[in-house]
């Protein structure tokens, strides 16, 4: 019996056991009882009329003498159990990491803070192919009206906006705003075939959204009339421009998908009344529509923390847009920075001035 | 303006004028709850409005921005075309402009 425990010590030290043959003795017994003690149900409620003198005398009998419960039988059992064990696949090492592993996990960190500095993605080009270059610059030398789509429309004014160093207005953001939309809405009907990635089910609310929002609230502006013919709760993702105090652009966002108030900031502000007056909007909007109050639950505010920044005092309204564009297609971080600004700002006539967003980035 | 337009130009978009062929009142409304009423016929083009609107209160006509329910209103709309009820609003908006302070 002696050498049926040696051996079954012997099979579970090659198993990963790492204690000596007297714990391993010790935990055995306790193995044993446990089981012994599951089999006459010691621990069970006793039936009705039992003699509990006696039984607690049988039962100092057995607490004295338990380490005879380990039995050859139960021994045997042991043994063909832990040589099963054996077979099976084996449970992993205990983690003590080499000076090798700690160099290379070290050397993937450093590789993944690379990579976010500088991203593998494909670098914007620095310039529209020559022939929608001049175009774009036939663009700027167009007067009157430049283009029109749905119900926005931008003159020559508004288009020379998007020369460099220019602020941008609301012609400009909402014609644009405009063009995601159709593009969002085409696409519902008329997958996009060449593999690219299919728009989101997008909404967009023009700059006055906001203004609207804050000035008067909801019940005042009158905001449900705004979805008479719409269900945000329906869509993907509702994009909403915000002007702060008629001097700053951002983007911000109702992420229906991932539960999600967004706020896009190319000057990277606090913008806690973006989350307070979107999370009102939704309430009262769900109110209105579904009569009753909107469920928060999971809800978070966002800010992206690698938000692209610009580096000047004008550029706002064309991270503004841009932001707006990516979360359309449902990225989730963005491509540009402020060095790709002077060509997204040509792009953007080139889009305008055709009424159709690009498909090139 | 209006040559489209088959009403004779009367004075229709005029603020407080009063037309007999089916009028209907029109409230425009600023973001600082500023009001100016108007009475309009179903089919006149709300660009006269538009432009009575903005001769009122001194602005230029391209500086404001007019809208119906949340949608920009078009040069071709009628209150007819946006399906406006009797005293229906319209909010006038301002330009807006942002680069960052």
């Amino acid at each position: 019996m002696e050498k049926d425990l040696k051996e079954l010590y012997h099979i579970k030290r090659s198993a990963g056991f790492r204690s000596d043959f007297e714990s391993f003795r010790s935990l055995l017994s306790y193995q044993a009882r446990l089981e012994m003690l599951d089999k006459t149900g010691a621990l069970s409620p006793s039936p009705s009329l039992v003699n509990l003198r006696t039984r607690a005398k049988a039962d100092a009998h057995r607490r004295h003498s338990f380490p005879d419960h380990v039995d050859p039988d139960f021994l045997q059992r042991a043994i063909r159990k832990a040589q099963e064990a054996l077979k099976g696949p084996k449970p992993p090492k205990p983690f003590v990491p080499s000076l090798e592993q700690l160099r290379l996990a070290q050397r993937a960190r450093d590789e993944e803070i690379e990579e976010r500095l500088r991203p593998k993605r494909k670098p914007l080009p620095t310039s529209l192919p020559p022939e929608d270059e001049a175009e774009v610059d036939a663009f700027f030398r167009k007067r009157g009206v430049v283009s029109k789509i749905a119900r926005e429309q931008v003159s020559h004014e508004d288009i020379s906006r998007l020369r460099p160093c220019q602020w941008l207005n609301d012609e400009i953001i909402n014609f644009y705003g405009q063009l995601i939309l159709t593009r969002a809405e085409e696409s519902k009907e008329n997958p996009p075939v060449n593999g690219s990635r299919k728009p989101l089910n997008a909404h967009y609310f023009s700059t006055f959204f906001w203004s609207k929002l804050k000035g008067q609230g909801y019940q005042k502006a009158r905001l449900s009339k705004w979805t008479k013919k719409i269900d945000i709760f329906s869509k993907d993702v509702i994009l909403i421009p915000v002007n702060h105090n008629n001097a700053h652009w951002t983007a911000a966002a109702i992420n229906f998908r991932k539960k999600r108030i967004e706020s896009y900031d190319s000057m990277g502000m606090e913008r806690g009344q973006v989350f307070k007056l979107l999370r009102q909007y939704l309430d009262e909007e769900h109110r209105d529509k579904k009569k009753k109050p909107f469920d928060f639950t999971g809800w978070q505010d966002y800010i992206l923390p690698d938000t692209p920044q610009q580096e000047n005092g004008y550029d706002c309204g064309v991270f503004t847009c841009q932001f707006l564009e990516a979360l359309s297609r449902g990225e989730e971080d963005f491509a540009f920075t402020q060095d790709n600004m002077p060509y997204l700002r040509r792009k953007m006539v080139w889009e305008i001035g055709h009424a159709k967003l690009r498909d090139d980035p | 303006m209006s040559d489209m337009e088959q009403n004779p130009p009367t004075q229709d978009a005029e603020p407080k004028v009063e037309d007999p062929n089916a009028p209907i009142n029109i409230k425009v409304t600023t973001q600082t709850g500023e009001e100016v009423f108007f009475k309009i016929k179903r089919n006149t083009k709300l660009s006269k409005l538009q432009g009575a609107y903005a001769n009122k209160v001194g602005k230029d006509v391209n500086s404001i921005r007019f809208l119906y329910d949340g949608s920009r209103i078009g040069d071709d709309d009628t209150p007819a075309s946006l399906d406006m009820e009797d005293n229906d609003t319209i909010d006038v908006m301002v330009e807006q402009v942002g680069g960052s302070a």
